[in-house]
């Protein structure tokens, strides 16, 4: 699909003030709030956005609509909303666009959700180093009670819903939907082993929703506009407009909107191409997880699907691009930097296998490897991609997907680095 | 000795602290956020405040401590009245963080993870995983302010505008 831009998830955006609840009103904002506390039926709410189909925005890609009904029915227990907004994945900042300048939006679709589930509180999970999104979340909230949309009797209805933010302290696992959910109870970010899912018990031991900012930032849409209106954008597999971050060697680096589906070919050409008239190398199009594309894989539409068919994911729609003169194991070595950092320690493959994987990395980039380093490396993520049930949680598997895929696409950089003794990119 | 004179909670943050406990269901759920605070106000979580705050919430200095030690955002050593977090990963190190990290450790006399200060007590930097400002790259974010597209001309005017 060629590139369709959409004008709904940062509706506004461009506005002076654009965080302002009277922005946002102007804009038709906390009409689908409105109506659905008016016309619908929670089980609507659900029936509709089930309908829509929307994939999970954070990156996995599960329909938000399936989720909301593993809910369990008739327990004696209150149920939690949880918004991911610890967005960490490197390359990606949808989410804080989102958050900073069209803060309500999430506050709505975060509110129709707790009506859909039949909960009174929600908690956005921000990253701490997102002060500016917090503080513009906190706003939005104080504003939303003013105008009557938050509190007690919304609208003069039943129903009654709080939404708090609550602040990260700086850990990338706490993106991982069990791990956060051990942070808001005030804990280490440790990933928890599923099942039982959120779903069934979790804030609190009682049933929660987890959905991403940019997944609930579409609930008004599709409430508003009806799941047919958001059926009929993006593509079969992955309906709906759909952000896009692009940050690197790139001219226009920035958060773009369109349907889902866009080429990425087309989309690098729409951002102005490779920064300094310089040639394209490579581009990672899902965040630092996601494995590497070389120029001519690159002609693919992205969304979960066919990301997954060219070998790679969508992720979180974090593209970065990179030059011709990208050293990629100094690259790889930057990622599992990242990742052996963030690896929270309790599994053994994970906490040891990003370790020994960078610092094998970080020799061959000093020209002080083997080839059977190379060998080594590819080894060492093969054992830590968790998929055979190894890990808790996937941080393993983000880690062996660049490792991977650098070396399979890349190897006889990785070989030069050897035999030269140095990087062959650096003179 | 504690930072608020032996007292937990301060005077001065009570209220702001019953205000965070009364948004969830149980007590210890506000502990990250009022570490948070207690960092931001002090510039470091001490013993004595953890001690407290165990208290407070009802739960064990062990796991506070646990907590303080999980998070990067957490000094237990006092940070400078300005501290920075560089970006050190992804889309803001092919666009030169390693590079920018030396400059700032060489202008403001102080080292990344360090736990140390510079000897004025204005500065402490460390640098940070992606922070999430990649259209930015590369970038800092120091009291709560991102600076974006960094060149190493406009380092020495950054710490100007810090020092005020």
């Amino acid at each position: 699909m060629s590139l369709k831009p959409t004008n709904i998830l940062l509706k506004g955006m461009e506005k002076d003030n654009s965080a302002s609840i009277d922005n946002y009103l102007a804009d038709d904002g906390y009409q689908a709030l409105t109506k659905a506390l008016k016309e619908m039926k929670p089980a609507e709410v659900i029936a509709e956005v089930a309908k829509a189909r929307i994939r999970g925005r954070g990156g996995a890609g599960f329909e938000a609509g399936r989720k909301w009904g593993f809910l369990p029915k008739g327990l004696d227990k209150p149920v939690y909303l949880a918004c991911n907004a610890d967005e960490s994945e490197p390359g990606t900042f949808k989410d804080r666009h989102i958050m900073e300048y069209v803060p309500h939006r999430l506050i709505e679709g975060c509110l129709l959700t707790c009506y859909a589930i039949g909960s009174q509180t929600g908690y956005i999970y921000v990253r701490g180093e997102f002060p500016e999104a917090q503080a513009a979340l906190w706003r939005a909230i104080e504003e939303a009670h003013e105008k009557g949309y938050m509190g007690e009797k919304i609208l003069g209805t039943d129903f009654c819903c709080e939404i708090h933010v609550h602040t990260g302290a700086g850990a990338y696992v706490c993106g991982e939907e069990t791990g956060m959910l051990s942070s808001i109870e005030g804990g280490r970010g440790h990933p928890r082993l599923k099942p039982p899912f959120p779903a069934v018990e979790g804030l609190f031991r009682c049933p929660t929703i987890v959905n991403n900012v940019e997944t609930l930032s579409n609930v008004p849409f599709v409430i508003q506009e009806g799941a047919d209106a958001f059926l009929a954008l993006g593509t079969e597999d992955t309906p709906g407009p759909k952000l896009f971050c692009v940050s690197g060697h790139v001219e226009k680096p920035g958060c773009y909107e369109f349907e889902a589906g866009a080429n990425l070919k087309g989309f690098l050409e729409h951002v102005g191409g490779v920064w300094k008239g310089k040639k394209l190398k490579a581009i990672i199009p899902g965040g630092a997880s996601a494995h590497i594309l070389k120029p001519d894989e690159i002609d693919v539409s992205m969304d979960f699907g066919s990301m997954a068919k060219a070998g790679s994911i969508m992720g979180s729609a974090g593209i970065v691009v990179l030059d011709e003169d990208t050293c990629i194991v100094e690259l790889l070595r930057n990622v599992l930097e990242f990742f052996a950092h963030e690896s929270c320690g309790q599994c053994t493959p994970c906490r040891e296998g990003t370790g020994w994987a960078k610092k094998i990395v970080t020799r061959i980039e000093a020209g002080e490897g083997t080839m059977e380093d190379i060998d080594k490396l590819w080894e060492v993520a093969d054992n830590f991609e968790g998929m055979g049930g190894k890990t808790i949680c996937a941080l393993a598997d983000a880690a062996a997907w660049p490792t991977k895929s650098y070396i399979e696409k890349f190897r006889d950089e990785f070989e030069e680095h050897v035999r030269l003794g140095r990087c062959p990119l650096k003179g | 000795m504690a930072e608020g004179n032996g007292v937990f909670p301060p005077e001065n943050l009570k209220a702001e602290f019953d205000g965070i406990v009364a948004r969830y269901p149980k007590k210890t759920a506000a502990l990250i956020p009022i570490l948070m605070r207690l960092q931001d106000e002090f510039r470091r979580i001490t013993t004595e405040d953890m001690d407290g705050l165990a208290t407070y919430l009802d739960t064990t200095p062990a796991h506070v401590l646990g907590v303080v030690t999980f998070y990067t955002m957490f000094s237990q050593k006092k940070r400078g009245k300005h501290h920075i977090y560089l970006c050190k990963t992804l889309s803001c190190h092919i666009r030169g963080a390693e590079e920018l990290l030396s400059l700032f450790e060489e202008k403001l006399g102080v080292k990344a993870h360090s736990g140390e200060a510079s000897e004025d007590g204005e500065f402490s930097i460390d640098t940070g995983e992606c922070l999430g400002l990649c259209e930015q790259a590369p970038c800092v974010l120091v009291d709560g302010k991102a600076y974006g597209d960094i060149t190493p001309e406009m380092v020495d005017q950054i710490i100007k505008e810090l020092r005020g």
